[in-house]
């Protein structure tokens, strides 16, 4: 309550300082206060952190595929710990791409097919004893049986953790039977089917062929009504055919999107654990990397801000730079809210099912509401200029 | 437990920010409310009232909780409750356990995108995320299969059979031609497609039956109803019974059809009235006018029988006599029923044991735990009873204001009334789990809203036509932003409309059509006035 109560306070004092700045602009543009940079800060978004994120994400998971497929045919332990770092590498990129899952991730549905939890435990043990469905998954078109026949709660990335991981360290090879590698290997295979399915949305022909092909192959939606890909449809925000009618509704979507991953750390992945001290709402119990998860949640939303995934930023047109000749106090606010966050995120003790309670966890709940508040006066900023 | 009081500060919060907001608005046809006070907006942008609004217009737009939700104290039971719409159940594992011995689907958003409409379909699949259709399986009197649940399910948990085959269901979409040869009188032209899905015999693993009596398979029908969206649905509970009854006595008056199941001459057909206690409610939800109180409206029973998931008001399995007996005499069931719950191992007979199983009949107490506590449908009663509907956008825009203008000029209007005002919201639950305005969920009490919908059925005799041909004008409030939330935009029962354009021209298919007099305005105006008036529709 008290959030919320600041939150609206906070917006008056927002509103009347943006509303003061923005009196004098041309009231031609449909955006009566934009500066005319929205739509390259729009683009670099698509360029710089979406592209890059879903670009390691579906190379990843294909090489998942191929540590699977090795440990299936040769099951040591060095092939466990291999298939498991490459699970985690894939796995980190998608927690990072979390801060947009607005477009392809949600409206195909690929955020629930390739990230529900948690796993359906006994839906997995009747498919251990399903002889037909176990030669359909151990079949050619495994990872399309799988993809079809399934269902969210048996597919993803869970699923292969499952195999993978116990109590937080890659399993012996020994603890995984051949049926298990079975279904990691289809699951896996549905798994990248559907991260080339991402890239494709987002990067159309700027994607590698040979996915462009895959997709097209398994008939995937990968395009607007209209054929433009994700990416092009935010670059052409403010122009016909887009579905932004501005360049600045494109960068509210933006920051929504990260509002909407802060608040969900923090009420949801770490606050229903926490409030209600319930380990089944627990999203990565296997491998237990949840704080990981949520940690790598957040720099998604650094990403975002700062131009460009870590290492390879252009910071001149980022949500920074533009916010920093907007309002560089709110600028300054975001910085140190996304740090604050990171922080006590990383304070947080390991592995989180075993400190659910911990006083730290109460600390990085409140970063993350503090990240969304302040993220939600940007928004209210940028819809002043509107 | 927490009462329902606007605290004061939030009220002062508010009017402050309204106050410095008025102080400083600049003259500009494109207000928002950072830029304009409440008063200043055009009328109509408030589309769930001040207590029922967010203006948040991205892709979270329909997932909001409205400001009731927040001046109660209620995010936290709101986001808890939201939980159980979009999360995958699974047959036993916590928290989100449940599913089946039969599901329709195993995750509520499957089938409302983004919390929105269903999308058109190529082919019905469970699992194919956004197919919103629930497959209509009648006889070719409109009545439906008795041994099928109302929404047939096509999935079950082993070592069960899924009452229909869905990899057998066939979706045809066909062309059709109206009168006018899909052509405006200015030369624009139009495409009209519609359905038709076909079952075999063999996909039925259910005997054919209605009234518990055998039906040939000839005259088997079988249609599509899709989703709408779930937003807005606590702002409808609230509209006194008292103003449907007027909407009623109004259209009767003025000479229009009506529905008798529904109205009979001046007053509620008793079959109108969903039983609630003593007394009764009228009907609101629901194309065929099914249901009454939200408290028990379709959110309060899909929550349930979508997945099958039991709850304290519903302990039973969404299930039919006629599929327990088969499968209870299935010898592949029989063979491994034991193994899957062997706690269901009652009488040792096999066959008493999986119809008991399935029907919940002889039962021990023992075994009625409910698979959703008591607080977590509460906590969903929440969230469904709190999302808030999006503002309208660029009502000062003069395109949009010639249509509205239009749209009431033309007749749209009459059936889809633009707004209501909201009573108490004293609201009341059938199922008795809440209390008469109970202050555990959200109230919208004395609100103006902008539904677009009359809530009475209406007739548009659309080729394959919806059961019955009797439908509630579907409300319109925030369709504009589809396919921002959903990634498609499709229109109508089952989703025959890629656009606005096909919706309406659907609406004049037939002379019969309760619409076609409008259909034919529309059609005379000029390109700039129909345009004028799918920009103000996609705008509300």
């Amino acid at each position: 309550m008290k959030r919320i109560l600041k939150s609206i306070l906070t917006m008056v004092v927002a509103a009347t300082t943006i509303s003061l700045a923005s009196c004098e602009k041309d009231n031609n543009s449909s955006s009566a206060g934009a500066t005319g940079n929205e739509a390259v800060i729009a683009s670099q978004f698509v360029e710089k952190t979406v592209k890059p994120t879903y670009s390691a994400l579906a190379a990843k998971a294909d090489e998942l595929v191929q540590k699977l497929v090795t440990l299936k045919a040769t099951p040591t332990d060095a092939n466990v710990n291999a298939a498991c770092e490459v699970f985690l590498e894939a796995r980190d990129w998608w927690e990072k791409s979390e801060a947009f899952l607005f477009g392809a991730a949600t409206d195909f549905g690929i955020d629930p097919h390739i990230d529900s939890w948690p796993l359906d435990v006994d839906g997995f043990n009747n498919l251990m004893a399903s002889p037909a469905m176990l030669a359909s998954l151990a079949g050619d078109d495994g990872d399309v049986y799988a993809g079809d026949y399934l269902g969210n709660a048996l597919l993803g990335f869970h699923g292969i953790e499952y195999i993978l991981f116990a109590n937080g360290s890659p399993k012996a090879a020994s603890a995984i039977t051949a049926d298990q590698m079975t279904y990691a290997v289809a699951v896996a295979g549905d798994l990248r089917n559907r991260c080339f399915q991402l890239e494709v949305s987002w990067l159309g022909d700027d994607a590698p062929a040979a996915h462009v092909e895959k997709v097209e192959e398994l008939e995937l939606n990968c395009t607007l009504n209209g054929g433009r890909s994700y990416g092009e449809n935010m670059r052409n925000a403010g122009k016909a055919g887009s579905s932004y009618a501005t360049a600045v509704a494109a960068l509210e979507a933006i920051i929504d999107g990260c509002r909407t991953i802060a608040d969900e750390v923090g009420t949801s992945k770490i606050g229903q654990p926490y409030n209600g001290e319930d380990v089944n709402y627990i999203e990565s119990p296997y491998s237990q990397k949840s704080i990981i998860d949520f940690y790598n949640n957040i720099i998604s939303i650094q990403n975002v801000y700062m131009g460009g995934v870590e290492g390879n930023r252009d910071e001149t047109n980022s949500l920074h730079a533009y916010l920093g000749r907007l309002n560089s106090s709110l600028d300054a606010e975001v910085i140190a809210a996304i740090n604050n966050a990171l922080t006590k995120i990383d304070a947080m003790p390991k592995p989180f099912v075993n400190n659910i309670t911990a006083a730290a966890n109460g600390e990085a709940i409140d970063a993350c509401s503090a990240l969304d508040e302040v993220l939600g006066k940007v928004n209210a900023a940028l819809r002043n200029l509107e | 437990m927490k009462t329902l009081k606007i605290r004061p500060i939030a009220i002062l919060a508010v009017s402050l920010l309204v106050s410095a907001t008025a102080f400083v608005a600049c003259a500009d046809e494109n207000n928002t409310p950072s830029g304009g006070s409440i008063s200043e907006l055009p009328e109509g942008t408030y589309t769930g009232g001040e207590l029922g609004t967010t203006f948040n217009s991205s892709s979270s737009a329909y997932e909001d909780p409205a400001p009731a939700v927040e001046n109660a104290g209620l995010v936290a039971a709101f986001k808890a409750g939201e939980f159980f719409f979009e999360r995958t159940i699974t047959q036993n594992t916590r928290p989100f356990n449940g599913l089946g011995p039969l599901y329709i689907r195993s995750s509520c958003e499957a089938c409302h995108p983004g919390y929105g409409h269903g999308k058109r379909m190529d082919r019905y699949r469970a699992d194919d995320w956004g197919n919103g259709y629930l497959l209509v399986v009648t006889d070719d009197q409109d009545n439906y299969l008795s041994s099928l649940t109302g929404m047939p399910q096509t999935k079950a948990v082993a070592p069960f059979k899924a009452p229909i085959d869905e990899d057998q269901i066939q979706i045809s979409w066909l062309y059709a031609t109206d009168r006018w040869g899909n052509q405006f009188p200015d030369g624009e032209t139009y495409a009209l497609i519609y359905p038709e899905v076909t079952i075999p015999e063999a996909a039925y693993y259910v005997p054919l039956q209605v009234g518990g009596n055998t039906i040939p398979y000839s005259k088997v029908r079988v249609r599509l109803e899709s989703t709408i969206g779930v937003y807005g649905v606590g702002l409808i509970d609230a509209i006194p019974d008292d103003s449907l009854k007027a909407q009623y006595q109004k259209e009767a008056a003025y000479g229009v059809h009506l529905n008798p199941a529904i109205w009979a001459g001046n007053d509620w057909a008793p079959s109108a009235l969903y039983a609630c206690g003593s007394h009764g409610h009228p009907k609101r939800y629901t194309y065929a006018l099914t249901r009454g109180p939200l408290q028990d409206a379709p959110g309060a029973n899909a929550i349930w029988n979508i997945t099958n998931v039991t709850h304290p008001t519903k302990m039973g399995h969404y299930m039919t006599a006629a599929y327990a007996t088969k499968a209870s005499q299935d010898p592949d069931v029989q063979a491994l029923f034991y193994n899957y719950f062997p706690q269901y191992n009652l009488t040792g007979n096999v066959e008493t044991d999986i119809y008991n199983y399935l029907m919940m009949t002889n039962i021990p107490d023992s075994l009625k735990v409910p698979e959703m506590s008591g607080d977590d449908y509460s906590n969903f009663m929440v969230w469904h009873r709190g999302l808030a509907v999006p503002a309208a956008r660029n009502l000062g825009d003069k395109d949009v204001q010639r249509g509205k203008h239009l749209f009431s000029q033309i007749g749209c209007a009459y059936c889809h009334r633009p707004s209501w005002t909201t009573g108490d919201d004293r609201f009341h639950d059938p199922n008795g789990f809440f209390d008469e305005g109970d202050s555990r969920l959200p109230r919208f009490p004395y609100q103006k809203i902008w539904p677009y919908s009359d809530f009475v059925q209406h007739r548009l005799y659309m080729k394959n036509d919806i059961r019955t041909g009797w439908c509630r004008t579907t409300p319109l409030w925030g369709r504009g932003l589809s396919k921002i939330c959903t990634g498609a935009s499709d229109r109508l029962h089952d989703c025959r409309a890629r656009n606005v354009i096909e919706a309406i021209m659907w609406h004049g298919y037939s002379t019969q059509s309760d619409a076609y007099e409008s259909v034919v305005k529309f059609r005379n105006l000029s390109k700039s006035d129909r345009d004028a008036i799918v920009k103000f529709i996609d705008a509300i």
